[in-house]
């Protein structure tokens, strides 16, 4: 940016020169002009809204007719178009990409869930709106938009630039008071479900044995582990394949306070990543795991989503960042 | 003294504006060449007919964007790279006859000289892409200086074919020699040499079979990734630059330069370029991406021996021609 104070300053002895403002003016106009008709996005999509955007910027609609094109490098590219849902993990993405821009830069909100979060605004992972994240000029409502509506939003913000005007928004209504739970306060009262699984139960320190010798029968491969949560206990099930006979086999595991089971890795590679899956979600412990990190949330992210006693519908809610991290993420600009 | 100046700077200040004409206009034509092959419409509603003032507006968003330089790069280098690339590209139109009756500095060895300055270019691509300080833009340019360094032999062979049939290597020389026939008419070694060419024209000025430099699926844009502004302007604009020298280049030696069939004049050598771009550009648009190993075989395997072949026939014929007319 630069001195401020200064450059205004020099703007200021300019001014007074006879005719500035009409030259000023004019080439104001002029840049203005050629700022609206060439916004080079950035190649960026998030989820099901990306796809109506490429629709958008291919043969029917054409974007490239507004002298739109995209650029993979955020240097050069002009307009970010927020297309689908901003999880937590992504938010922070979005914030670089953002501040990688070359100013001046503007912002589309495109599809109701970068807009408010939409119907994933209550879920653990979702920023319910990207306007608590980065300024946003233009919001295009839809689920996702149609092109046409993309188009008008497009114009929209043409008519911004063309006019000088610059609206970035923060979200600016008042943040709201926060509860703060500890996530050992929240508690939910215990339902009764009932187990249904009918397949082979086997006792969890059998597990390494019992694997190893379905191995040897030609079960190499391990088509899927996954937990079920039935409030008392956790069940593990493992489904094996054999691909030469052709047969399938399903056993489980239930776990019941100590949530510690060996791990599969060293017998199946596939299990690696599957496992690490079932700590994020549910807190498995796999001893013997080689790399036992959260996959899908961040690092330093409370709790583990699909446990029953995980409060998923507060919006207070004690986990996710709140309204007033971010807004300390946004000064710190 | 200001006289003399005047008459040095002139006719290059008429040079580079019309050829910074030509070469906004050729960005243009590519998008909507590019629209009309996906069915599109292209360039539209900036400017009256057909999007006409799309290039202007380019400039201009670019001229006011922020520059921005990498943290922890080599500044000097960094603003250095693409003045280089431009000065270079534009540098080696002084040899080419393709504005005024004369080309700007007419030596004998002109299209030696020619493919001496325009070699230069991975210079100035390499330390851009090195002082980026970015992981693909250092990826990109070592494929790239590969690349060209190793396209640059059969380019420079499949052009000694020609001069060798002339006998010269001065562009005058070469034009003058086609008024009758053009070099792609002659039997077997015209259209060996003009195939060798053409593909490593396509490799020299980064176009789709081999623009591995600028793979945005693997390198977002290859070794114009940290460059932002009027900076990524003069890579866009010099390596659009730079392309059409090969193209006016292909029409001097093969398509006979101003050698029409109705009339002789220069400007037919900006016409013949500009189709030649077209088909390039044709190419650009239809063809896929093919990888790096691959380029290199082929470059090495096929393209490098085939051209000494035509070279070594090239100079049995002249020999055998001089040999029996004596």
């Amino acid at each position: 940016m630069g001195d401020v104070n200064k450059s205004l300053k020099d703007i200021g002895t300019f001014m007074k020169l006879p005719g500035a403002n009409l030259f000023i003016t004019s080439t104001d106009q002029l840049f203005n002009w050629a700022k609206k008709s060439s916004l080079w996005p950035l190649s960026f999509g998030l989820a099901c809204c990306a796809i109506e955007m490429m629709a958008t910027f291919s043969s029917r609609y054409d974007l490239d007719r507004l002298g739109m094109i995209t650029r993979a490098s955020p240097r050069q590219a002009d307009l970010m178009i927020v297309a689908g849902t901003v999880t937590v993990k992504m938010a922070e993405r979005i914030k670089t990409l953002y501040d990688q821009m070359a100013g001046p830069k503007w912002v589309i909100a495109a599809g109701s869930c970068a807009i408010s979060g939409d119907h994933y605004r209550h879920i653990y992972s979702v920023v319910p709106g990207v306007d608590w994240v980065i300024p946003v000029d233009v919001y295009v409502p839809g689920c996702p938009p149609t092109p046409e509506a993309f188009i008008d939003g497009i114009l929209e913000l043409q008519n911004i630039i063309g006019e000088g005007k610059t609206s970035p928004t923060f979200n600016s209504s008042p943040v709201p008071e926060e509860k703060t739970l500890s996530p050992l306060e929240v508690t939910k009262p215990p339902k009764k479900s009932k187990n249904v699984i009918e397949s082979e139960f086997i006792d969890k320190t059998n597990l390494i044995n019992h694997s190893m010798d379905l191995k040897s029968q030609g079960f190499t491969y391990l088509k899927f582990i996954t937990a079920t949560d039935f409030d008392t206990n956790i069940v593990l099930t493992y489904f094996l394949g054999n691909n030469v006979s052709n047969k399938e086999v399903e056993f489980n595991i239930k776990l019941d306070d100590d949530m510690k089971v060996s791990s599969l890795s060293n017998i199946y590679s596939g299990a690696d990543w599957q496992e690490r899956e079932i700590f994020d979600l549910f807190g498995i412990i796999f001893e013997g795991h080689p790399n036992l990190k959260r996959i899908m949330m961040p690092d330093e992210w409370i709790g583990h989503p699909l446990r029953k006693e995980y409060v998923m519908d507060s919006h207070y809610y004690p986990y996710r960042p709140t309204r007033k991290e971010y807004e300390k993420w946004k000064t710190e600009l | 003294m200001f006289n003399s100046f005047i008459e040095f700077a002139l006719p290059i200040f008429k040079t580079i504006s019309i050829l910074i004409l030509i070469v906004a206009y050729l960005v243009w034509l590519e998008r909507k060449v590019a629209a009309k092959m996906q069915s599109r419409v292209g360039p539209y509603s900036v400017g009256y007919p057909h999007g006409w003032l799309q290039p202007l507006a380019d400039a201009l968003k670019l001229m006011t964007k922020d520059d921005s330089i990498p943290k922890n790069s080599d500044s000097l280098l960094f603003n250095l790279g693409p003045v280089w690339i431009m000065v270079v590209s534009l540098a080696s139109f002084a040899l080419l006859p393709f504005y005024f009756n004369n080309p700007m500095l007419n030596v004998d060895l002109s299209f030696m000289l020619f493919i001496a300055i325009s070699s230069l270019i991975i210079i100035g691509i390499f330390i851009s892409g090195w002082s980026s300080n970015n992981k693909y833009a250092l990826i990109s340019v070592l494929r790239m200086t590969a690349q060209i360094i190793s396209y640059e032999i059969p380019l420079v062979i499949s052009l000694l074919i020609p001069c060798i049939l002339i006998g010269s290597l001065s562009f005058g020389e070469i034009i003058r020699y086609q008024e009758d026939t053009w070099i792609i008419f002659y039997p077997l070694l015209g259209q060996l040499s003009f195939i060798i060419f053409f593909i490593s024209a396509l490799a020299e000025g980064n176009r789709i079979p081999f623009d591995l430099s600028e793979a945005e699926s693997e390198l977002i844009s290859g070794y114009t990734t940290e460059y932002s502004g009027i900076k990524f302007a003069l890579f866009y604009l010099a390596e659009y630059v730079h392309l059409f020298g090969i193209c006016v280049l292909g029409s001097i030696i093969f398509f006979g330069g101003s050698n029409g069939p109705f009339f002789s004049s220069n400007i037919l050598i900006v016409i013949k370029a500009l189709l030649f771009f077209t088909l390039i550009l044709f190419i650009r648009w239809s063809f896929f991406r093919i990888r790096i190993d691959q380029l290199l075989k082929f470059n090495w395997v096929k393209l490098i021996p085939l051209s000494f072949a035509g070279l070594l026939l090239a100079c049995l014929l002249k020999y055998y021609m001089d040999f029996s007319s004596l």
